[in-house]
């Protein structure tokens, strides 16, 4: 049997390398998106994600409700199990409440906007498991119009633009990815600039001259040269505008309008 | 039956980390489930078996990514690197698999940013650069033990 290991030791490393040499020939191509196969794939898993995504949900009450029951045990045990049966459900309806203070705003900011854009709303099911990119998943794809670059914003600001669709499910390359650039314009003094991500949550400026006038506390939006975002979306304030004294460019660090950590719904701008 | 097993693993664990750990996370670091699993799968199981469900794996994180193909690369190679490791070390399985987490994470994450930064030609900050990899190694050694129980199951049958 051991003169044949030579052999399989051969064969496993050619496994290897000519799937390696694949996978180098594939992303380079123009087939890779290996004819609709990553599509279809993903759609099978987005099943899956969106169960999950709503279990999740309604797992997340209860350790609020486990908390509540040991300090009100403390409290006054004779009232414990009463409240055993009504702390959980108090839980319960301060996240609905809580839900629904969201989703009002996210329906009054649908409304406001009616006239300016045609809104798609959409759930996040998933996020991006590589370390390098920051892409999210939404639970909107090819069957409600969703299209590749249509821009995705939430009631504060601009969130990113889709880069993928399948048919139930889209990702979208949020603005703070390494790879995103947004073309963008200082609100007070409509000095323009590109907007670079950092995979953190901050976001950089670059090309703004010198000459200009940009400072700390400055809105960001989006600006009217831009082919993909429509003008005047949101982007961030600036934390920090630095120029040295024979620099061309100012340094500029933006904070986000979105906290991309806690959103849940998005809009993609049909 | 255990291929089904496995396809269920892989399902389970894609799941895991792209909808719970997106929520539940450390400052926005999560272990990578997938890369833990290929390296015990491969300590655990034969070199084609391992080799093939590497590029599963990866050929999955790659479809809820970006259209390239770095991860397959990156979990085969990983594979391969655990596969010439495992049969000149003498030792204990779960020493084993700690220490080639703790090189293998660091080293994958290296291969990816400079292929990101180089082919790709995309930015890489230097600051989230140094934090994921020191952040995630740390991450992924947290979450062997738990994953190598799992993963025991499935070698089981």
């Amino acid at each position: 049997m051991s003169a044949f290991r030579p052999y399989r030791k051969k064969k496993s490393y050619a496994l290897a390398i000519t799937i390696v040499l694949l996978a180098v020939v594939v992303s380079f191509s123009s087939f890779r998106d290996l004819f609709g196969v990553r599509s279809v794939l993903q759609s099978v898993i987005y099943p899956f994600q969106f169960v999950v995504v709503s279990v999740w949900k309604g797992v997340g009450n209860i350790p609020v409700s486990i908390i509540n029951l040991r300090n009100l045990s403390q409290e006054n045990a004779a009232l414990k199990s009463e409240l055993v049966s009504i702390k959980p459900n108090l839980a319960v309806l301060n996240d609905l409440q809580k839900e629904n203070e969201r989703l009002s705003r996210a329906l009054s900011f649908k409304q406001d906007n009616q006239h300016r854009y045609n809104l798609l709303p959409a759930r996040i099911i998933g996020r991006s498991p590589a370390h390098w990119f920051s892409i999210l998943e939404i639970n909107k794809g090819s069957l409600s119009g969703v299209k590749n670059d249509m821009p995705v914003i939430y009631q504060t600001g601009l969130v990113g633009r889709v880069i993928e669709v399948a048919v139930f499910s889209a990702k979208v390359l949020l603005i703070i990815d390494a790879g995103s650039e947004v073309a963008a314009a200082d609100v007070r003094s409509r000095d323009l600039g590109v907007i670079e991500g950092t995979n953190f949550n901050k976001l950089i400026m670059k090309y703004v001259s010198s000459g200009g006038d940009v400072q700390a506390g400055d809105q960001i939006v989006t600006s009217n040269i831009s082919t993909i975002f429509q003008p005047g979306l949101p982007i961030g304030t600036v934390l920090r505008a630095t120029k040295g004294e024979h620099d061309l460019f100012y340094q500029i660090e933006i904070k986000p309008a979105v906290d991309f950590s806690k959103i849940e719904e998005v809009f993609v701008i049909l | 039956m255990r291929l089904l097993k496995i396809l269920l693993y892989l399902l389970f664990i894609t799941v895991l980390q792209t909808v719970v750990l997106a929520r539940f996370n450390l400052f926005g670091f999560a272990p990578d489930l997938i890369l833990v699993s290929v390296i015990i799968f491969a300590v655990l199981g034969g070199r084609n078996r391992a080799t093939l469900f590497a590029a599963g794996s990866g050929f999955i994180q790659d479809i809820l990514c970006f259209g390239v193909y770095l991860n397959v690369l990156t979990k085969v190679v990983a594979a391969a690197v655990v596969a010439i490791v495992k049969e000149s070390f003498l030792g204990n399985e779960y020493a084993l698999i700690l220490s080639l987490v703790a090189v293998l994470t660091p080293g994958t994450l290296i291969v990816e940013g400079m292929l990101y930064l180089f082919v790709l030609g995309r930015n890489v900050y230097l600051p989230h650069f140094f934090l994921t990899i020191i952040v995630t190694t740390i991450l992924n050694l947290i979450v062997v033990p738990i994953l190598l129980s799992f993963m025991r199951q499935l070698a089981r049958e």
